[in-house]
């Protein structure tokens, strides 16, 4: 029986749970959106950005919050060589914009394995942890939840309207939609499309990296942590519509209100069924996503 | 033009293909090395080294393993009674990665091919599932300590897998000595959640069907999550609802981390706390939680060892330290037990693998660091002197052994507040 | 155009080598050839489809995958020559199910999709385990599979010797080079690519069905291996997308050289992988056959 209490309770908890999953994706909505490169090592940056966090920690005594401004210089200078080296070849060699999309997909596949496995020789295969602090418990109607938890969905919500302001209200930003929805006339009012894929590509490794650091405070690490994320997030993409930061926060709030119901009322084992259901609908009914451009 | 170039390719690769094989084929027939004076002895080991089994044997058994070969060529070596005297041991590993079918290509390379003298085991239920057919096939004992299942139970119970040796205790078994615990710590109302893998559907349901026997109160579960799950807030929830004051989880480290960190924060306390795999290891909960939080968590698998009860075990503890950072988990010895009562078989039966595997089927005891050891081929474990069931967090990183009560180096505490 | 006859020939002395093979070689060489024609046909099969329209398939595993639980489900109760063809319908009506839905659209979202596809069977199938059948994990009789892989491979690429020239097989090229063109020349593109697909993956629920007794084990998550899901791309793209030659050279140096590394480098081996494939993907766009081809 759903009593009122209950019903408030999972909707919180919903927004709770899929202001994480929004943040999780939002690195890669950014990098996708922009450069239209599908990078599949998104994850590994979320594993690179906990690693960060973990060693600020456990090394110089930074809170895992404030860490974030170490993750923030490392994770685009990280992401910088890596475009820079490495995915504005792709551009170079391809023929066409499919051909960018098939092949930067590949190579970021090859770029998971590398990251990972660098991680897992100088890091070893263990599971690592830290005494992250906790900010408690609030009470709201009678429903305790844990701030640390609202603190990184408040985190995720700024994360995601900043964006959606900066793209629409900077100079910055209208640059770089309209390297998107027009490569050529971008360039011929000057704008250089590589600037700003580098760029774009390098702030979302930096919001993936964030999502790492939040996530390191509640669960271990490991080099391998980051493909379970990687696909959360490409689903979201998918549902929120490639590029939309509106969309990034309803659609993971959809989603996480529905794998919270699941998993409070339902069945756990099927959470991840539910979500990947989502992704099916979508697909049938509205395939551009819930707030295409 | 296109065809011709195609064509040519084609030849010269077949050519070559064809050339290859017929002269690997002849070097290989007219070169094989004479018999040698047998110098040392080889044992193969295939695991999981990347890719994401490899946590398993890196926090589990690979450590240990090392450390026993090393124990032994310290000493000289493994002595082998045919030859009287000893030999050193050359641990040679391959990688997995993984993958199954790499697992078993490269099982067959090591018994086949370089026809090693012993195997160590890998890590995972379903990857030593893989590979016992090859070890019955080729002959080798197949000592795992990695594995857990009520179908390896049935395997050796009913005598169809002669090959297999458990370490750990099983399912069906270790219901049982987990419900006789509940019972006797008065377990009132009992919530059992955990992974949705094939370890947490088999000890969930054989918990249930056992407490259901004793008519013990089941109030929540068996509840399953995946292994991707990042907030376990509503499951919390969902057992203080039903006020559950026994819980049994079947977690592994990611996962019962979070478990714990949100009972932390959610206030849950369950006078009774059993977790599973990861949760007894020093090096990751430790840092993530320290002592005081983890007092009164208990763990579940069996082959549980405190460390400090006697002064050689203490010194392999300390050893383990010096390499990883932390003491070992308490279970994790069980690598270098059981395959410790693998040398001393060798030592007393030589390199006679059917003669070593029956020995383990009669049930006959070795002396290992946790005292005299014996296969119970009813029962599915290692049934050591110095190893109980059940293992508690009790204020200090070395954990005590609270059951069963004739093994237990202390009594069993509730669990204590969170901070 | 009729295939050439040099190429066919060359074909027939790989298979008479293949065949007499196990008589002069070690056990676990044998073993390894069959892991080599398992891979083989699965970039054969994958680049079938996805080497040439572009649509970049990442489910291969969730196909394969199939093919091998039907194997461990019927293995003890139907011949395992009935179940491979049983592989092939059911996995053909699957793709087919998945294409309707994604190849309607854009590559990235057949892309993204199928990507996931392996890890929500593998769910959906413990859940199923869990609940309704109540077992955890099967046994499959192992037995040695050698001359079925030799079977099945040699006769996918039979398919795709004769396919590849057919309208079918120039329908999914054109659909490669130029989607749009090939639509105004009224080519119906979605009905193509959803049978181009349906068939490729029947083939590599063929192939893991047939795979399936190497390994006398068999659970959701074994079963379900996202291995199995890049590998034939990343062989494909190195070998070259050009002509059927590019999987097979492609498949044969990774197989054949890994299995070399793997003994050797250990645990880089992986990482030695990712840095080969950023390479190649880059100096060599069209892959190691594809200097040699020139259109």
């Amino acid at each position: 029986m759903i009593t009122l209490t209950l019903f408030f309770e999972i909707l919180v908890g919903g927004i709770i749970l899929g202001a994480l999953y929004s943040l999780i994706a939002v690195g890669l909505n950014l990098q996708y959106g922009v450069t239209r490169m599908l990078n599949v090592a998104h994850g590994d940056f979320l594993m690179l950005g906990a690693y960060i966090t973990y060693f600020s920690f456990t090394l110089f005594g930074i809170n895992p919050f404030a860490s974030m401004i170490v993750v923030a210089p490392l994770m685009f200078l990280i992401a910088l060589i890596v475009y820079a080296s490495i995915l504005q070849r792709v551009v170079k060699i391809s023929k066409s914009a499919e051909e960018v999309e098939w092949r930067s997909l590949l190579l970021c596949f090859g770029l998971s394995f590398v990251i990972q496995n660098v991680a897992m020789i100088l890091w070893t295969a263990n599971y690592r942890g830290y005494e992250a602090p906790s900010l408690g418990l609030v009470n709201i109607f009678g429903v305790t939840f844990e701030v640390n938890r609202i603190v990184i969905a408040l985190i995720s919500i700024i994360i995601n309207v900043s964006l959606y302001l900066f793209l629409r209200f900077t100079k910055l930003g209208m640059a770089m939609r309209a390297t998107v929805e027009q490569p050529e006339g971008a360039q011929l009012v000057g704008i250089n499309i590589f600037m700003i894929s580098a760029f774009s590509f390098s702030l979302g490794a930096i919001l993936s990296g964030w999502a790492g650091t939040l996530i390191s405070t509640f669960t271990t690490l490991n080099p391998f942590m980051g493909s379970s994320y990687t696909l959360i997030a490409l689903v979201l993409v998918i549902l929120a519509g490639i590029g939309s930061f509106k969309g990034n926060i309803v659609g993971g709030f959809l989603i996480g209100f529905l794998a919270y119901l699941t998993m409070r009322v339902i069945h756990s084992v099927l959470t991840l069924v539910v979500i990947y259901s989502c992704l099916i609908v979508i697909l049938l009914v509205r395939p551009q996503g819930l707030f295409a451009r | 033009m296109q065809t011709k170039a195609i064509s040519k390719i084609w030849a010269v690769i077949i050519a070559v293909i064809i050339v290859v094989a017929a002269i690997g084929g002849v070097v290989y027939y007219f070169s094989r090395p004479p018999v040698v004076v047998k110098e040392k002895i080889v044992i193969g080991y295939v695991d999981a080294f990347t890719g994401i089994f490899a946590p398993g044997p890196e926090v589990w058994g690979s450590y240990w393993m090392r450390m026993l070969v090393d124990d032994y060529n310290a000493k000289g070596g493994l002595y082998v009674p045919e030859l009287g005297k000893k030999l050193p041991i050359e641990l040679r590993e391959y990688d997995s990665k993984s993958d199954t079918e790499t697992l078993v290509r490269l099982t067959e390379k090591a018994m086949a091919e370089d026809k090693v003298d012993l195997m160590f085991a890998p890590w995972g239920t379903s990857q030593n599932f893989a590979v016992l057919p090859l070890y019955e096939k080729y002959g080798y004992p197949l000592v795992a300590h990695a594995m857990g299942s009520g179908q390896v139970y049935d395997l050796v119970v009913t005598g169809a897998s002669k090959w297999v040796f458990p370490v750990l205790c099983q399912p069906p078994f270790g219901a049982k000595y987990t419900a006789d615990f509940l019972q006797w710590a008065n377990a009132s109302r009992i919530g059992i959640i955990g992974i949705s893998d094939l370890h947490g559907i088999e000890w969930t349901g054989q918990l249930k069907a056992e407490l259901a026997r004793r008519n013990m109160t089941v109030v929540l579960g068996p509840e399953l999550y995946p292994l991707t799950v990042a907030d376990l807030s509503p499951i919390i929830r969902k057992l203080q609802e039903a006020n559950v004051d026994a819980l049994w989880a079947s977690t592994y480290p990611a996962d019962g981390t979070l478990l714990i960190r949100q009972c932390m924060e959610l206030g849950f306390t369950p006078r009774i706390m059993i977790m599973g795999p990861g949760s007894q290891y020093p090096a990751i909960m430790i840092p993530t939680f320290g002592v005081k939080a983890m007092t009164g968590i208990i763990e579940y698998h069996g082959f549980e060892v405190d460390y400090k009860a006697s002064p050689k075990l203490l010194e392999l503890a300390e050893r383990y330290k010096e390499k990883v950072g932390y003491y070992p988990g308490p279970n994790t010895i069980a690598a270098y037990v059981c395959n410790e009562m693998l040398f001393k078989a060798v030592e007393k039966y030589g390199l006679d693998r059917v003669k070593i595997r029956d020995a383990f089927l009669a049930g006959e005891s070795f002396d290992t660091v946790v005292g005299p050891a014996k296969f119970d081929m009813q029962n599915v474990y290692l049934d050591a002197a110095g190893a109980g069931y059940l293992c508690q967090w009790q204020g200090e990183e070395i954990l005590k052994v609270i059951w069963p009560l004739e093994k237990a180096t202390a009594t069993w505490i509730p669990k204590t507040p969170w901070k | 155009m009729k295939t050439p006859i040099p190429t066919l020939l060359i074909w027939l002395i790989f298979l008479v080598v293949v065949i007499f093979a196990p008589f002069f070689l070690p056990r676990y060489y044998v073993a390894v050839l069959t892991n080599v024609l398992c891979w083989l046909g699965l970039a054969l099969c994958w680049h079938f489809f996805s080497g040439t329209t572009k649509y970049i398939s990442l489910g291969s595993a969730a196909f394969f995958g199939v093919g091998v639980y039907l194997t461990a489900i019927f293995g003890k109760t139907l011949p395992y020559y009935f179940i491979l063809p049983l592989a092939c319908v059911i996995n053909f009506l699957f793709a087919g199910g998945v294409g309707l839905v994604t190849l309607r659209l854009r590559g990235m979202y057949f892309a993204i999709f199928t990507f996931g596809l392996a890890e929500l069977l593998n769910n959906i199938i413990l859940f199923w385990e869990m609940k309704v059948t109540g077992t955890r994990g099967r046994f499959v009789t192992p037995f040695d599979i050698y001359y079925p892989m030799v079977f099945i491979t040699f006769g996918i690429i039979l398919l795709t010797l004769v396919l590849r020239k057919s309208k079918f097989g120039l329908a999914l090229r054109m659909i490669g080079e130029n989607e749009e063109a090939a639509a105004h020349f009224g080519l119906n593109t979605t009905l193509y690519k959803i049978l181009g697909f349906a068939l490729s993956s029947a083939l590599i629920g063929v192939i893991g069905a047939a795979f399936a007794p190497r390994w006398g084990y068999i659970d959701s998550g074994i079963a379900f291996n996202p291995l199995y899901s890049f590998m034939p791309a990343v062989m494909t793209l190195f070998g070259g997308t050009e002509t059927m030659l590019g999987p097979v050279v492609g498949a044969l140096l990774l197989s054949l050289v890994e299995e070399y590394l793997l003994t050797v480098l250990k645990e880089y081996f992986m990482l030695i992988l990712g840095l080969v494939m950023i390479i190649i993907l880059l100096t060599l766009p069209e892959g190691i056959t594809g200097r040699v081809v020139k259109r």
